[in-house]
């Protein structure tokens, strides 16, 4: 078991915004949480990777990863692991990267501040990776500011950047929420071939159901920061248990499917 | 099938073009021409960037076209200054992506619905709370909303809010620009239901931008898919798994369905949208096209009625009866 969190709450000042959550996750699995704003995703991955807001905090429960709690590291710990074993994705990438530094010399001071290489072999390793994103012009993106690339683009560059050191768990919160439909699909068939390659195992926090149907093997669908739902995906899709996934189900607009109006 | 409807808006030949920094032109909309029917909704679908939004101001005349005509009930709107052009206003309104920015945080509810009768001076104060009260009740909120501010409401219940301003002049064109993208999908569709009884009650035609292909094809009378600025292919809503066009073809391909069916590849769409700033000849959808071909580079297809209701721009599609007459 690569990751399991056990009766997680938690916290913002006297709220309990997030009740009772368990989550396990094998190696290379990919577990997909649905919910709307408002249900408590986001901050349960964000627990996950010990950066919650100010204001919150872990008020109960358990978060064992490759064994050892997550919950009784030292911030030296935190920093070792963070960045290079577990990763995460944004939603949107353009405002994780410095609007006044080139791309390169990010993704350069990244790759170095977790690994001895030198600027030369991590500039070429960056490249690299970019290559591995199937991005076009490696060069050129390195040599970028971030406003330059399209929204598609600095998406891309934040998956390659989490990516960089094979991480064993990465966290995806809303990566493909801002973006079209011809650069989601980009977007998620890159992460999944990456992932696949290095046997990454990722939670993805999505509100878009198909594109979390695609993608996971097991998925949790929680409102008002519990669980109602968890299982294997292709499974609540066909036989949805609780009366809130069939609704939530039931509201995915589909290509083909009854038309309002005639 | 459209045909015996009566036509309400027609855009004719609608180019607009930004001047930008050291002297360049951006073409935003290339040519649009688009009718629209009493009664329909007409769905409007694109990539970020296509024109879907320019369009949408030239038609709330917040933006003056570089050249063609706009014209509601055989009047062109582009020509209208001053009064006549205010008073045109209220027959095209508009409900806006962001509830959450569209209303002044410092008014309240009824005053926010009221403001446009009042800019019309078709309300007296006294009436204004009955007013609003209606007005409450037609987009299905408490009475009591009324005096409360729009900092204090859900995101859904603002959308409705931005509804209930939009309609409050009762104008006979709504255009809502991706007034549903902001929301969780269970409040997306009591929205949408909302829209449609709206509709119906009231003979409403609608304008909805999205980019939700999906949504856009379950409410839509008919599509008009843009690319670029340009058109390239207008069909009936409920027909959209049989596009023709590459490009609609290509969109359709990149939606995850949340039931896998048998045969259902996820194939995302190769490349970037190009510059709108240096628009080559030919076809604008050439550079990511699976099929494109040498004709596709030099001569820019026109849009063509392939068959009654169904109209595409590519050279590969032709009408189905030949020109020269075979």
């Amino acid at each position: 078991m690569l990751l399991e969190v056990s009766d997680l709450s938690v916290s913002y000042g006297e709220r309990e915004i997030v009740r009772n959550v368990n989550v396990s996750l094998d190696e290379g699995e990919v577990l997909a949480i649905v919910g709307e704003s408002g249900s408590g995703k986001t901050t349960v991955i964000r627990a996950i990777l010990g950066c919650l807001p100010h204001e919150g905090r872990v008020s109960g429960g358990k978060i064992l990863f490759e064994g050892k709690n997550l919950l009784e590291k030292t911030p030296e710990e935190w920093r070792g692991l963070c960045g290079t074993k577990a990763t995460m994705v944004f939603q949107d990438s353009g405002s994780i990267l410095d609007p006044i530094a080139r791309i390169g010399s990010q993704f350069i001071e990244y790759i170095r501040e977790h690994s001895p290489l030198t600027k030369k072999e991590a500039a070429k390793a960056a490249e690299d990776m970019l290559r591995k994103m199937h991005l076009p012009n490696q060069e050129n993106i390195m040599k970028s500011y971030p406003f330059e690339l399209s929204g598609g683009m600095r998406q891309r560059v934040g998956v390659a950047m989490a990516m960089f050191f094979k991480p064993r768990l990465l966290l995806a919160d809303e990566p493909t929420s801002a973006l079209d439909v011809t650069t989601q699909a980009q977007v998620v068939k890159e992460m999944m071939e990456i992932c696949e390659q290095d046997k990454t195992a990722i939670i993805i926090v999505t509100h878009n159901i198909g594109v979390a149907a695609y993608m996971s093997d097991k998925l949790i669908v929680m409102q008002a920061g519990e669980i109602v739902e968890s299982g294997r995906t292709n499974e609540i899709i066909a036989r949805p248990q609780s009366v809130y996934t069939k609704e939530l189900l039931d509201a995915v607009p589909q290509v083909g499917g009854k038309s309002y109006v005639s | 099938m459209s045909a015996d409807k009566e036509t309400i808006l027609t855009i004719e030949h609608i180019v607009k073009r930004f001047p930008v920094a050291d002297g360049c032109m951006l073409t935003a909309c290339d040519d649009v021409s688009l009718s629209l029917y009493q009664g329909e909704t007409l769905g409007i679908v694109g990539e970020s960037g296509c024109g879907k939004s320019t369009l949408v101001k030239l038609i709330m005349q917040l933006h003056a076209p570089t050249s063609g005509a706009i014209c509601y009930r055989g009047e062109d709107l582009t020509r209208l200054t001053g009064e006549r052009m205010r008073q045109s206003r209220r027959h095209i309104q508009m409900v806006f992506q962001d509830p959450s920015q569209a209303f002044n945080p410092k008014m309240k509810i009824k005053d926010i619905l009221c403001e446009p009768l009042r800019n019309f001076k078709l309300i007296k104060d006294r009436d204004a709370g009955k007013k609003a009260e209606e007005l409450l009740r037609m987009v299905e909120l408490p009475e009591e909303f009324a005096d409360r501010y729009p900092g204090n409401m859900s995101g859904g219940q603002r959308q409705r809010i931005g509804i209930a301003r939009a309609l409050a002049l009762e104008p006979e064109i709504l255009v809502c620009d991706e007034a549903t993208s902001a929301l969780d999908v269970s409040v997306q569709k009591k929205i949408i239901e909302l829209l449609v009884r709206i509709q119906r009650e009231k003979n409403l035609s609608m304008i909805f931008i999205c980019h939700d292909l999906a949504l856009v094809s379950q409410i839509s009378h008919r599509i008009a898919v843009m690319y670029l600025g340009n058109i390239v292919e207008v069909l009936a809503g409920d027909v959209l798994n049989e596009a023709k066009h590459p490009y609609t073809k290509a969109l359709l391909q990149a939606v995850f369905p949340v039931k896998k069916k048998e045969g259902t590849v996820v194939r995302p769409l190769e490349g970037e949208i190009p510059s709108p700033l240096d628009l080559s000849p030919g076809c604008p959808f050439q550079s990511r096209c699976p099929e494109s071909m040498e004709l596709c580079r030099r001569e820019k297809p026109v849009i063509e009625e392939l068959w009654p209701g169904h109209s595409a721009a590519c050279h590969l599609l032709k009408p189905q009866s030949g020109k020269n007459g075979i």
